[in-house]
C-alpha cells in the first residue's frame, strides 16, 4: 500500500515520493539484476535509466496498479534489452526465462540468522532443480514480496496460474528436501520444537 | 482463510498462504493478531507453522545494502538527465519542432549516409577461420565445406541452401537480421541474395548485409575483394561500402576489392554505371565510373584515381585458374603480378615467349612461377618477396 501511495504522490509531481520510490526499490533492483547478469554497471545503467523514464512519462503512469510489478517488469525489459545489446544475452530454449540463475548472487548475499542453516543450504541446493521459470517466480515470491496478483502482472499470466506456479516450486522443493533429509527428519523435528518453545514466551 | 479449518493446513498451505506470509515477514503485520491468537488456541499446530516459518525465512534472500554513496551518485545523474528533458518541455511546441527538424536534419546528414553495417563489424577475422562460414544475428555460425562454396538465399532469405544439397532454415525474428559470410585465405565462396543479386566473395575476406535488405535501400559491407552482378531494382538502390569506398550502383557487374591490409583498394566497372566516394570525406563529390575503368583510393587520398584497364585482369580469381592464347610471357607475367598483386623481374630477352593454355591459381605464386620455368625452359629464382624469371644460361 505504501509504495501506492508514494507512486500515487509521483505521479501528482512529487519529487520526494520519487526519491523514496529510488531508494526504496534500489536494492531489490539491483541484486534482482544479478540474476541475469554479473556486469554490476548494467545492472546500475538499467537502474538510471528506469527511474530517468519514470520521471518522463510520470504523468502517463497514472494507469499503473501494481507498482511492484510495473517497476520490476520494466527494470528487466530494460535489462534485457541492455543485454542483448551487448550480446551477453545469450539465447537458449524458448520456454521460460533461462536467464535466472540464483546462485548467480550467492556470494553477495547475507544468510538471515533466524532460519537454519541447514534448511537454508538445502532449500538452495533444491532451487537449482526448479526451472528458470519456477526460480524467477519464487525470487520474486519471497525476496522481492511481490503478491500473486502483482506476479500474475509481471508474468501476464493469471492470479490463479501464479499462485499455482509457486505451490509446484514449493512441492518441488519440500520433495526434494525430504529425500535428502529423511534420516534427519526426526531430529529436525526435535529442533523445530525447542526453537520454538523459546520463540513461543516473548 | 478465516472459513477454513486451519488445524487441517499442512506446511505448504501456511507457505503458500499470503496473510502467512506478511505475518512471517512484516513486524507490524494487521494480521498480527489474528495468528497470534490462532496460534495460542491450537498449539498443537506450532510444529507445522514453525516449519513454515523456517522455509520462508529460508526462501527469502536477504542482502547488504548497496552504499548509500552509490545510490546518490546515480540519483544524481538521474537528476540531470531529467533537467534536460524538463527544459526541452519549457520550450514551445513549435521551437521544439523546430529543433527536431535541425537535429534530425544533421543526425541524418552525418550518420544517416554512413552505414550502420559498420556497427555490426564482429571481432571476427577471416585469418581465425579454416572454414568459409556464415555468422546469423544471433551468433550461430554454419560452416560452408569446400574450396569453393556456394549460398543460396530462397524465400525471403528464411531458407539458405549450402552447396546445393543443404538447407538451412533461418529465423527471422524481427522482419531482418544481419548475416556476415567470412572466407578464409584459400577459399571463395558464391551467394545469391534473397533479391537475385550475385556475389563472388574471394578468399580472406568478409561481408555483411541484413537478409532480407530493405524495401527501399539495399546495402552491403565489404571487407577483402568481391565481385558483384546487382539485380536491377530502381526503387532499392543498392550500395556497397568498404572502410575507403562508398558506391552508389546504378547497373550491374563490377569488382571491389579492398583488403583493410591493403593501402590501395579499388573498384573495377565490367558493365552497367556506378558513383563513388570517399567514406573519409561526406562532402566530396561522388565520381561516376565508366565500363572498363578502375577508381583506386590510397589510405592517403581522399579522391580516387581512374583508369583504363582491360576488365578481365581484374576477374582471374573468380575461376580460379588463367586462360592463354597466344600470349607473350610478359602477358602472363602481367597477369600473374596483378593477381597475386607482386612484382616480378623479367628479362628482356624472354618478354615475346608466346604461351597458350591454363594455369591453375594456387595459394602463392611461387608453384605457378616454378611450373611455368619448367614448361618453357626458363630460370626461376625467388628470394623472399622477390620473383625473378630469367633466360637460362
Amino acid at each position: 500500500m505504501k509504495d501506492a501511495q508514494k507512486w500515487k504522490r509521483m505521479v501528482d509531481g512529487n519529487d520526494r515520493a520519487l526519491e523514496d520510490l529510488y531508494l526504496s526499490f534500489f536494492d531489490k533492483l539491483y541484486y534482482f539484476g544479478f540474476n541475469f547478469t554479473q556486469d554490476e554497471q548494467i545492472i546500475k545503467d538499467c537502474i538510471q535509466l528506469l527511474f530517468i523514464e519514470i520521471t518522463c512519462y510520470r504523468k502517463k503512469l497514472t494507469e499503473v496498479k501494481y507498482v511492484n510489478a510495473y517497476i520490476f517488469k520494466s527494470f528487466k525489459r530494460l535489462l534485457v534489452k541492455e543485454l542483448k545489446k551487448n550480446e551477453r544475452f545469450e539465447p537458449l530454449e524458448e520456454l521460460g526465462n533461462p536467464y535466472f540463475e540464483t546462485t548467480a548472487s550467492a556470494e553477495k548475499e547475507v544468510i538471515l540468522q533466524e532460519a537454519s542453516e541447514e534448511l537454508k543450504k538445502a532449500i538452495s541446493a533444491s532451487i537449482q532443480k526448479l526451472t528458470p521459470k519456477q526460480r524467477e517466480a519464487i525470487y520474486l515470491k519471497f525476496t522481492c514480496s511481490l503478491s500473486y496478483l502483482e506476479m500474475s502482472e509481471y508474468l501476464g499470466i493469471g492470479i490463479e496460474s501464479a499462485r499455482v506456479l509457486i505451490a509446484r516450486s514449493i512441492q518441488k522443493i519440500r520433495l526434494e528436501i525430504q529425500k535428502h533429509t529423511d534420516l534427519d527428519t526426526n531430529n529436525l523435528i526435535l529442533f523445530y520444537l525447542s526453537t520454538f518453545k523459546g520463540w513461543q514466551k516473548n | 482463510m478465516k472459513n477454513q479449518d486451519l488445524t487441517s493446513w499442512k506446511v505448504e498451505d501456511f507457505i503458500l498462504d499470503e496473510s502467512f506470509q506478511r505475518w512471517t515477514f512484516e513486524t507490524t503485520s494487521e494480521e498480527s493478531d489474528f495468528w497470534q491468537k490462532f496460534l495460542s488456541d491450537h498449539p498443537t499446530c506450532a510444529p507445522v507453522i514453525q516449519e513454515a516459518q523456517n522455509y520462508l525465512h529460508a526462501l527469502k534472500k536477504t542482502y547488504s545494502p548497496v552504499s548509500a554513496e552509490v545510490k546518490k551518485s546515480i540519483w544524481r545523474s538521474i537528476q540531470k538527465q531529467r533537467r534536460h528533458v524538463l527544459r526541452l518541455n519549457i520550450i514551445t511546441r513549435a521551437a521544439a519542432v523546430f529543433l527536431m527538424l535541425i537535429v534530425a536534419g544533421s543526425a541524418w546528414f552525418y550518420f544517416g549516409r554512413s552505414s550502420n553495417l559498420q556497427n555490426f563489424i564482429a571481432k571476427e577475422h577471416p585469418s581465425s577461420f579454416t572454414e568459409t562460414s556464415i555468422i546469423f544475428a544471433d551468433g550461430h555460425k554454419l560452416p560452408i565445406q569446400g574450396k569453393c562454396g556456394e549460398i543460396n538465399y530462397r524465400n525471403q532469405g528464411k531458407k539458405i541452401i549450402i552447396n546445393r544439397h543443404k538447407a538451412a532454415k533461418q529465423l527471422l525474428p524481427q522482419k531482418r537480421s544481419l548475416n556476415q559470410v567470412i572466407v578464409p585465405f584459400g577459399k571463395q565462396v558464391r551467394i545469391k541474395l534473397p533479391d537475385g543479386t550475385r556475389m563472388w566473395v574471394n578468399a580472406g575476406s568478409k561481408v555483411i548485409y541484413p537478409v532480407p535488405f530493405e524495401t527501399k535501400k539495399r546495402e552491403i559491407y565489404l571487407e577483402g575483394e568481391a565481385y558483384f552482378e546487382v539485380a536491377h531494382n530502381p526503387r532499392a538502390p543498392f550500395h556497397v561500402r568498404t572502410q575507403q569506398m562508398n558506391l552508389r550502383i546504378i547497373g550491374t557487374k563490377f569488382d571491389v576489392k579492398a583488403y583493410p591490409s591493403d593501402t590501395v583498394s579499388y573498384t573495377v566497372l565490367m558493365e552497367g554505371s556506378l558513383a563513388l566516394k570517399s567514406s573519409q570525406n561526406l562532402f566530396a563529390p561522388e565520381t561516376i565510373l565508366k565500363p572498363n575503368q578502375l577508381a583506386q583510393f590510397t589510405t592517403e587520398s581522399r579522391h580516387p584515381e581512374l583508369l583504363q584497364v582491360n576488365v578481365e585482369d581484374y576477374l582471374d580469381w573468380k575461376s580460379g585458374h588463367l586462360t592463354f592464347k597466344d600470349d607473350s610471357l610478359e602477358e602472363v607475367i602481367r597477369r600473374i603480378e596483378r593477381y597475386y598483386n607482386i612484382h616480378i623481374l623479367l628479362d628482356n630477352e624472354i618478354k615475346q615467349l608466346n604461351i597458350t593454355g591454363k594455369l591453375e591459381l594456387t595459394e602463392t605464386p611461387g608453384p605457378i612461377l616454378q611450373g611455368l620455368a619448367i614448361i618453357t625452359g626458363i630460370e626461376y629464382k625467388q628470394n623472399n618477396e622477390a620473383y625473378e624469371l630469367k633466360k637460362p644460361k
